[in-house]
């Protein structure tokens, strides 16, 4: 395994810019995730670096070697595609062989390589089958066990897990994680899917407009996104965020909008401001010390069974849409009132620029973003 | 929408006067090789004595077994090497950004509009000039390039999926490796189907080897039938309908081989990954 670095990436197509000087490294045995909105750049990115795609300027380099100018099969780069990409006159013992018989590895050497990868992915029983004999599950190892058997430097993964049901995309979450643990594999790994993102990277990078708008640990990003971009498309449901302006009040800023006030958070500065709040924050009940009071209509109740989504509608005739994720499948009726709490600490506050403001503590500490 | 079983009998019947339209022609063929020569012109359909007389005579009087060995052969080159170099071309087309492509291969597509009857007399001079007259080479050398076979292929290459190339690339396949590793075993049915287009023509050809042969050591088997009709009188029809069986066997058998590979062609969507 080795390290990655990207720099000064940049690709063109025409005057469309996909990806806008990246600069990115990864680290011997990291797990890096890719995550952003389609048409974001990260594929691109990915392929960039696998030496699929040309680059317009910048430079890719793999265990400190500028590999900019290599084609893809010199790079020993190893990638998983979203559609598998098994090749479908194959059986699968020679799909998991084809890159060891192309280097010239013996016969032998091929089949007890072939054999081991095989039996970490539990998929020795299906050796002689063909692709179109398996399910997208076990398609799925087998393109990760072609991966394994390679020992590349990096093993490069563009939305494996897309294609699965929901039920095996979880489980193969864990196996692809404990592989890459157990390996120590250098990852980069590119999805839309920001459950993959917060589950399984050692560190996210989230795109957009083919630029990083923030990178770093998982919970890091969550719970301190760099702006209103970040804020929204980490978590699930979407963190609420309200649009309004913070001005002075008899005991204090207040935050004001479409007729809610809320006592400001502390070191928010005044003028418009956007507020954000996790719907996993809120709690129902009357509001105690330290925290903020909301009260609303239900608009539309999900029970999940562990936990309810609930959606209201607050301040002024409404005008503010608010989302609860609460414990158990207690919640009032459609159309019913709602009193809901948050912890005046879980606020979030964004500037008119869109970036984040550090609140309380966080805004004696280092910035993160 | 469900026929009314009116409109089902009369569909039946048009599609069985089409299939008797079809083995009316075979079932003469057929029936008169195996005639004795009093019977050959009796109205009778199938004959009275069904004999093999007429498969003796083609390959005793005429040099039938040298026909058959000269149409193998060269069909057998020919076809493979159209199938190579259309392969070759196809994928340079398909795979490759270089200057002058489009313009290359607009010309190939106008080389599909040329009729063939107008290259003939230049390429009957070239083939004199060359002096490879009575040679297998005239037969085979300037019917190699293919452009429909050219844009058949190209069109298949255009239509596979880039992810299995990109798959290829990353296991260190370069682009002739995937071509004959990846692409060719996954174009079966597209190359079965061309194959069976390329034979037949080539085994059925008449007018060229007219032209380019002048010996019966290089006659082909198309020309070879032609024996048998004589000029002063007397046509050995039943000689001639027992070449003519033989000739179709291996067509026929080609077809039977590659059929299922064919329909696949019609009836797969895509490649299944």
């Amino acid at each position: 395994m080795a390290g990655i670095a990207l720099r000064n990436l940049t690709r063109r197509f025409g005057e469309s810019v996909a990806v806008d000087a990246l600069n990115l490294e990864i680290a011997d045995g990291e797990f890096v995730v890719l995550v952003g909105p389609s048409g974001c750049g990260k594929t691109t990115t990915l392929r960039m670096l696998a030496g699929l795609e040309p680059t317009s300027e910048g430079r890719v380099e793999i265990a400190g070697r500028d590999v900019t100018s290599l084609p893809a099969r010199d790079r020993n780069l190893a990638m998983v595609f979203q559609s598998y990409a098994l090749y479908p006159h194959m059986s699968v013992e020679e799909n998991i062989g084809f890159a060891l018989r192309l280097a010239g590895r013996s016969r032998a050497e091929t089949a007890a390589a072939v054999a081991a990868a095989a039996g970490r992915l539990e998929i020795g029983h299906l050796l002689s089958r063909r692709p179109r004999e398996l399910s997208g599950g076990q398609r799925q190892r087998v393109a990760v066990a072609r991966c394994i058997v390679r020992e590349p430097h990096a093993f490069l993964f563009d939305e494996p897990l897309s294609n699965l049901d929901a039920r095996l995309r979880g489980s193969a979450r864990v196996e692809i994680s404990r592989l890459q643990a157990q390996l120590g594999m250098t990852t980069l790994y590119v999805t839309h899917d920001q459950v993959e993102a917060m589950t399984m990277a050692h560190r996210i990078v989230l795109m957009e407009g083919g630029r990083i708008r923030q990178q770093g640990a998982p919970m890091d990003l969550y719970e301190r996104p760099a702006d209103l971009f970040v804020a929204g498309f980490l978590g699930a449901p979407a963190m609420n965020l309200i649009p309004g302006v913070i001005e002075p009040g008899p005991r204090g800023p207040v935050f004001a909008a479409a007729g809610l006030s809320l006592p400001a958070p502390l070191g928010a500065p005044e003028g418009p401001a956007t507020l954000g709040l996790r719907p996993e924050a809120l709690g129902p009940g009357e509001a105690g010390p330290g925290e903020i009071a909301l009260r609303g209509r239900v608009d539309h109740v999900e029970r999940l069974g562990a936990e309810t989504v609930v959606q209201l509608s607050v301040g002024e005739a409404g005008a503010i849409s608010l989302t609860a994720r609460l414990p158990g499948a207690a919640a009032p009726g459609r159309g019913a009132p709602m009193a809901l709490r948050a912890p005046v600490s879980a606020l979030h506050a964004f500037g008119a620029d869109g970036r984040r403001v550090a609140l309380g503590a966080e805004a004696r500490e280092p910035a993160h973003a | 929408m469900e026929l009314s079983r009116s409109w089902r009998v009369i569909g039946h019947l048009v599609l069985l006067t089409c299939c008797l339209a079809v083995a009316a022609p075979v079932a003469v063929v057929l029936a008169t090789a195996l005639k004795s020569p009093s019977e050959v012109f009796q109205p009778s359909l199938w004959p009275s004595a069904p004999t093999f007389d007429n498969f003796a005579t083609l390959f005793g009087k005429a040099r039938f077994a040298d026909y058959l060995w000269n149409s193998v052969a060269t069909t057998v080159l020919r076809v493979s090497g159209q199938l190579v170099i259309a392969l070759l071309a196809a994928w340079a087309f398909a795979r490759f950004a270089f200057r002058g492509r489009d313009t290359l291969f607009a010309m190939v597509l106008g080389a599909m509009m040329i009729p063939h009857l107008l290259t003939m007399i230049p390429v009957y001079i070239l083939m004199a000039r060359l002096g490879w007259f009575d040679t297998w080479a005239a037969l085979i050398i300037p019917n190699l390039a293919m452009p429909f076979a050219v844009f058949l292929l190209r069109q298949h290459m255009l239509a596979f999926p880039r992810d299995l190339l990109d798959a290829a690339e990353m296991d260190g396949a370069g682009p002739w490796r995937a071509l004959w590793r990846v692409v060719v075993p996954n174009l079966a049915p597209a190359l079965s189907a061309l194959t069976i287009i390329l034979f037949v023509e080539c085994w059925n050809e008449y007018f060229w080897p007219l032209l380019v042969t002048e010996t019966e050591a290089s006659r082909t088997l198309q020309m070879g039938l032609r024996e048998f009709l004589e000029s002063d009188g007397y046509s050995d029809f039943g000689a001639m309908m027992a070449g003519v069986a033989l000739a179709s066997v291996p067509a026929v058998a080609l077809f039977l081989i590659l059929q299922r590979r064919v329909m696949d062609t019609f009836v797969a969507s895509g490649l299944k990954g």
